[in-house]
Parts: structure tokens; C-alpha cells; sequence
């Protein structure tokens, strides 16, 4: 009897290691809801991944209501249309964030472009072209070093100021629902929301998450491809919503310096930090610089993030942090 | 344990280090990870059928040890400890159930598994992604086990003719030597 | 069971154990990504296909792996039985491992579109 027991144990354990071979595919568990104007799409690995998303959905969903320019119930609305509001915690840790960017990129990033982008007609959809006279009566009312926050007190002291936080509304929503799912047991998650990709940790199977971006000029191809893990990617373009007048395109990336759609020479820039919040606003601020400044100011805060800039002359620019993780079919340029 | 039982494992323990270190002079056959001849395994089989697991184990464990500080690689005791206890527990759980003429098939066995004991360590520490070595590891360990047994077979089954052992053959239980003394031809 | 029966299970074991070792040696999987993992973590990822000069990666524990020409191996290590140096190049699906370094070098398997997710909105209003 033994004899025949040590014959299955043999096979047995020479077979059954071999069944380990191929990779398991676990589960994973998608939502995909449309909020803050974009589509967003949140996928997780883990026994308590649907739990989780719907956890991070609602909070997500949250944040918008607080944060929207046109839902009268939203305290930005009050905010911009009373001049003054109290607000709630998320919301004043936004603003705070906000002039903290603000100082860091030298005015690149500015929420204060609120009534620079109504005069052009971004928030009606009935896009104009603001007269000089106009832009410059505007600059008056620009400027986040004017806003006033005492607390979690906003005033707006010019009548006619408005902030705008979309420039980094959804890195906050993409961390805030990364922080849901982790505090819901989820360790591998992708979030994308609308665009801003936020990766927590690794795929199931260890590998880093893989996150394209896009091209610029080719909305079916794609500039290359990051490899992540724990990490934020946010790219912004002015391609992403524009208009023609007269030949011309206008697209919704203001300097607010000139008032005007920033054309410094990039058509697109991807941060990837760890922070979704910071790789939002500082998307937004790299673009407005233009690639000298954007480099200069990649240079003096190397530790914080590391960038992929499209130039408009189709060059491919990859900062040296992050050009081991980076591939791509096209040639691309790393820079030191 | 009384005074023969200890002068035998002593004895055989130094035998096991003594064929231990002299094989681990000889550089690697093949250029895979866990391939070695396991010469001192013989001395291990031989200690299990002629005295039991009571000698045996003591045995091993002081050959593991021992061999691990004097040839240097104190690190790779790990892994000779996983595949030893693996390939010694099945050998002390069948031992008794086969004819001396079968020894080869418990070194065989053992052999196999004394292998998978060890890439299990590996991929423990490293990564499962090891276990590819798995197929070259078990053909390896069958023939290295086939070569190790036939050496502690025959040493087993001749044993006997060395007057000594003839006359004072350890009588600690499962001691093939007092229950067998007759060759089955084979 | 009888010494026969045996010898035939062991035969037949070996035979298969050998093909499959010369199975798992031999597929190459189709694209050329592969990872360097140091205790369990994918500590870097090579595109064996873009690497365009020869260039080394030092590993934390005294391993030095080496890209060059579409291959990838061990240059160096300081582990006594240098079996993972005598490898040569990764082939296969045979892993370069250096056991007391706890290092495995392998193909990742990439079956899908070759991203997860796409960073920039779609163009539109």
C-alpha cells in the first residue's frame, strides 16, 4: 500500500507544481459613470473591489457637486456668484492647494481664469473672441495672490472674479477615490477619470500598470507608454477642446498672463507623480510655460515628478526619470 | 539513544561531510541551478535502512550544518534544509515498506523531492517564477537518485558479509539488517 | 509492486520531465519585454527591442546584468557557483536565476493591446 501511496505522491508532485505555470487571471470589477463633464472609468482587483468602486463612485460624485461651476447647489457657484462663501473641507483644501501652485509656478496655474474662460465662451459652448480692450479690463480680475482665504473662508474682493477648479478638480477626485479604494482593501486598481489616470499599486500579477498617451495630433495613436506603479498621469493639450474662428483655433489652455490660448511651443504634457493633484495643476502650468520654462522648472523640483512634453514640432520629449519606464514606437528625446 | 547508536550516526556523519566536501570541489555540470550529483545522500539512505530515521535524521542535520560552514556557503543551508526535510520525511515515512531491492526507488523518490523542496524555497524568496525549472530539476533528480540508491543499495545489501555487522547488527526497530538477513535474489 | 513496475514509472517520468524541460527552454514568447525581479519585485523592466547601446544594470546585492544586442544576461554576480553567469543570455522560458541573490530575470507575457489605460481626453467640445 505504501508503495502504490509513494507512486501518486510522485506524480503528484511533479504535476502539480506545473499547474502553477500559467499566470492566474484574477477578477476584477469595472464602474463607469459620466460626471464633472467627462466619462470616468475605475477598474479593481480584490474580493472587496465592487464594494470599494462604488464607495469611490459616490465619493467622486461628491466632489462634484462641491466643486462645479454650474450646479447652483455647488459652493464654487456661490463662491463666484456671491464673491465670498464658506467652505467645506475638500473644498478649501482645493483652494489652499490651488494658491499653493499658484506661487510654485509662478502664476502659471491660476484658478482665478474664471471670467477670461466665460468671456471666451468655454462655459456657454458659444465661443467669441474677447476683444484686447476686453482682455486687458479682465487681467484686472486675474490674479490668485488677490483671493483671500481666511480659514476656510474664500472672499473674492473684485466684483466679477470667478475661480474655476477644474484645472485640478479631477487629480483630487482620482486621488480621493484612490484613497477610498485603498481604505476599502483594493491594493491594484487603475482610475481614469476622464483622461487623468491615477494607478494604485501594480497589476495583480506584479507587473506595472501600462498607461499610453495619446497623441496630440493622432487621436488613434499614441505619443508612448508608461509603465506605473502608485502613480499619477495626467496629460493636458490644448487639442482636448477648441475652436475655429476665421481660420483660426482657439483652444481652452489660457496663459493668464496675455488672457489668450497659450502657445509657448507644447501641444501636449504629461506629469506622472504621485500626486494627482499635483500632476493636474502642473499640467496645466507646464503648458502655459512653454518647453524652456517647463524644463527649467522640471530641473529645479526634479524629486516632485517627471514629464513627457509634445513640442509643435513633433518632437517627443522625456525627462530622464521616468525615460526606463517609457517606450514608444516614435523617437523620442530624454532629457537630463 | 544508547552508545551504538550514536558512535553509528557519528560515523556516518563523517562520512557524509567527507563525500559532501569533496563533491562540492567538483564546479557545476550544467549551468542550472540545484544540479548536483548528491553523493552524500548514499551515506544519508544507507544511515536510513541500516538504523533507522533515529540515526538518519542526525545524520542529515549534521551534514546540512556542517557542510554549509566548511564549504563556505552558509547562505544556501536554506534550501538544503527545505529539500532535505522534504525528501527525509517521505523516506522516514516508507522506509519499512520496501525490499532492500527497492532502495533505489526511495532514492529516486527522494531525490525528486528533495529538488522540489528546494526551488519551493527559491520561489519563496525569489519569485514563482522558478518553477520553470521544475522539469530539468525532477529529470535530474531521478537520475542522480537512481546513481545515489544503487550506491546505498548495494552497500545495504552486502553489509552483512562484514563479520562484525553480521554479529552485532543494530537491532533498533526497522533495522533491515536484523529482519533480512537472508538476499532475496533479485 | 514489483522492481518492474517501477523502473517503467520512473522511464516514463523521465522522458516527460525532459520534454517538458526542453519545452519551456525553447518557447520564446512573441514580444521582447522583460523583467528583473529582485525579491519577488519587478525591480526593472527591459525592452530588449529599443535597447540601442549596450548598457549594464546594477542590481542592490552585487549582481550586474547586462542589455546588449537584443539579449539580456548576467555579467557578473558575487555568488559562489556563478551558474546564473554560465547561463548566457535569457532564451526561452528558462529564467536566469541567481539564488543566494534572490534574482530572476524572465520574459513578461504581454497578451493584450499593451496598455491598460489611456492618459489626454479624447479631442472634442
Amino acid at each position: 500500500m505504501w508503495t502504490r501511496i509513494s507512486a501518486i505522491l510522485l506524480i503528484f508532485a511533479i504535476l502539480a507544481p506545473l499547474c502553477g505555470c500559467e499566470a492566474k487571471s484574477p477578477k476584477s470589477q469595472s464602474v463607469e459613470f459620466f460626471t464633472m463633464d467627462t466619462v470616468m472609468e475605475l477598474t479593481a482587483y480584490g474580493k472587496n473591489a465592487g464594494t470599494a468602486l462604488h464607495a469611490a463612485q459616490a465619493e467622486i460624485i461628491r466632489l462634484d457637486r462641491l466643486l462645479s461651476i454650474s450646479d447652483p447647489e455647488s459652493e464654487i457657484y456661490r463662491a463666484n456668484r456671491d464673491g465670498f462663501a464658506e467652505l467645506s473641507g475638500d473644498t478649501a483644501a482645493l483652494v489652499r492647494e490651488s494658491l499653493a501652485l499658484y506661487e510654485l509656478t509662478g502664476g502659471a496655474f491660476d484658478i482665478t481664469v474664471y471670467p477670461l474662460m466665460d468671456a471666451w465662451g468655454f462655459y456657454s459652448d458659444e465661443y467669441r473672441l474677447p476683444s484686447d480692450e476686453e482682455r486687458a479690463r479682465l487681467a484686472g480680475l486675474v490674479g490668485s495672490d488677490r483671493l483671500a482665504l481666511e480659514g476656510d473662508a474664500l472672499t473674492l474682493p473684485e466684483p466679477g472674479m470667478g475661480i474655476d477648479l477644474g484645472g485640478i478638480a479631477k487629480g483630487y477626485a482620482s486621488d480621493r477615490a484612490a484613497e477610498t479604494l485603498a481604505d476599502n482593501g483594493v491594493a491594484s486598481a487603475l482610475i481614469s477619470l476622464g483622461g487623468n489616470i491615477v494607478a494604485l499599486g501594480s497589476k495583480p500579477d506584479g507587473m506595472p500598470w501600462r498607461v499610453a498617451i495619446r497623441d496630440p495630433l493622432d487621436e488613434n495613436a499614441f505619443s508612448g507608454i508608461v509603465r506605473v506603479t502608485d502613480t499619477a498621469v495626467v496629460t493636458s493639450g490644448g487639442y482636448e477642446r477648441c475652436f475655429e474662428l476665421d481660420g483660426k483655433s482657439y483652444h481652452h489652455i489660457l496663459d493668464p498672463a496675455t488672457g489668450l490660448p497659450a502657445r509657448n511651443g507644447l501641444i501636449s504634457v504629461t506629469i506622472i507623480c504621485e500626486s494627482g493633484i499635483l500632476a493636474d495643476g502642473l499640467s496645466t502650468a507646464l503648458y502655459v510655460m512653454g518647453e524652456e520654462k517647463a524644463l527649467a522648472f522640471w530641473r529645479a523640483h526634479l524629486e516632485l515628478f517627471d514629464a513627457v512634453l509634445v513640442t509643435d514640432d513633433g518632437r517627443v520629449l522625456v525627462t530622464s526619470g521616468i525615460a526606463e519606464a517609457f517606450s514608444s514606437e516614435r523617437d523620442f528625446e530624454v532629457v537630463r | 539513544m544508547n552508545a551504538r547508536k550514536v558512535t553509528t550516526a557519528s560515523l556516518l556523519t563523517a562520512l557524509a561531510l567527507a563525500v559532501y566536501i569533496v563533491e562540492a570541489q567538483i564546479p557545476p555540470l550544467l549551468p542550472l541551478p540545484g544540479i548536483k550529483p548528491g553523493l552524500s545522500n548514499a551515506v544519508t539512505l544507507f544511515a536510513l535502512f541500516f538504523a533507522g530515521p533515529g540515526v538518519a535524521a542526525p545524520v542529515l542535520v549534521a551534514r546540512i550544518l556542517l557542510g554549509g560552514l566548511l564549504t563556505g556557503q552558509a547562505f544556501s543551508m536554506l534550501y538544503s534544509a527545505a529539500g532535505g526535510f522534504l525528501s527525509f520525511a517521505f523516506g522516514a515515512c516508507v522506509y519499512r515498506r520496501f525490499p532492500r531491492n527497492q532502495v533505489f526507488v526511495v532514492s529516486m523518490i527522494s531525490a525528486v523531492l528533495h529538488n522540489i523542496g528546494q526551488l519551493a524555497a527559491a520561489a519563496a524568496t525569489s519569485s514563482a517564477a522558478v518553477f520553470a525549472y521544475l522539469p530539468a530539476l525532477v529529470a535530474s533528480g531521478l537520475v542522480t537518485g537512481l546513481f545515489t540508491g544503487l550506491c546505498a543499495q548495494y552497500a545495504l545489501l552486502h553489509i552483512g558479509k562484514i563479520g562484525f555487522f553480521k554479529k552485532n547488527a543494530l537491532t533498533a526497530s526497522g533495522s533491515f539488517i536484523s529482519q533480512r538477513t537472508e538476499d532475496k535474489n533479485h | 509492486m514489483k522492481t518492474r513496475a517501477w523502473i517503467a514509472l520512473f522511464a516514463a517520468l523521465l522522458l516527460v520531465s525532459c520534454a517538458a524541460a526542453w519545452y519551456v527552454s525553447h518557447r520564446r514568447p512573441a514580444d521582447s519585454l522583460v523583467g528583473v525581479y529582485q525579491d519577488g519585485r519587478l525591480v526593472r523592466c527591459v525592452d530588449l527591442a529599443l535597447a540601442a547601446e549596450p548598457y549594464d544594470i546594477a542590481l542592490a546585492d552585487g549582481c550586474v546584468v547586462r542589455v546588449e544586442a537584443g539579449e539580456i544576461r548576467m555579467l557578473s554576480s558575487d555568488c559562489p557557483d556563478q551558474i546564473c553567469v554560465a547561463q548566457g543570455a535569457l532564451t526561452g522560458n528558462l529564467p536566469i536565476v541567481c539564488v543566494p541573490n534572490r534574482v530572476v530575470i524572465r520574459y513578461l507575457s504581454e497578451p493584450d493591446a499593451g496598455y491598460d489605460a489611456v492618459s489626454g481626453a479624447v479631442p472634442g467640445n
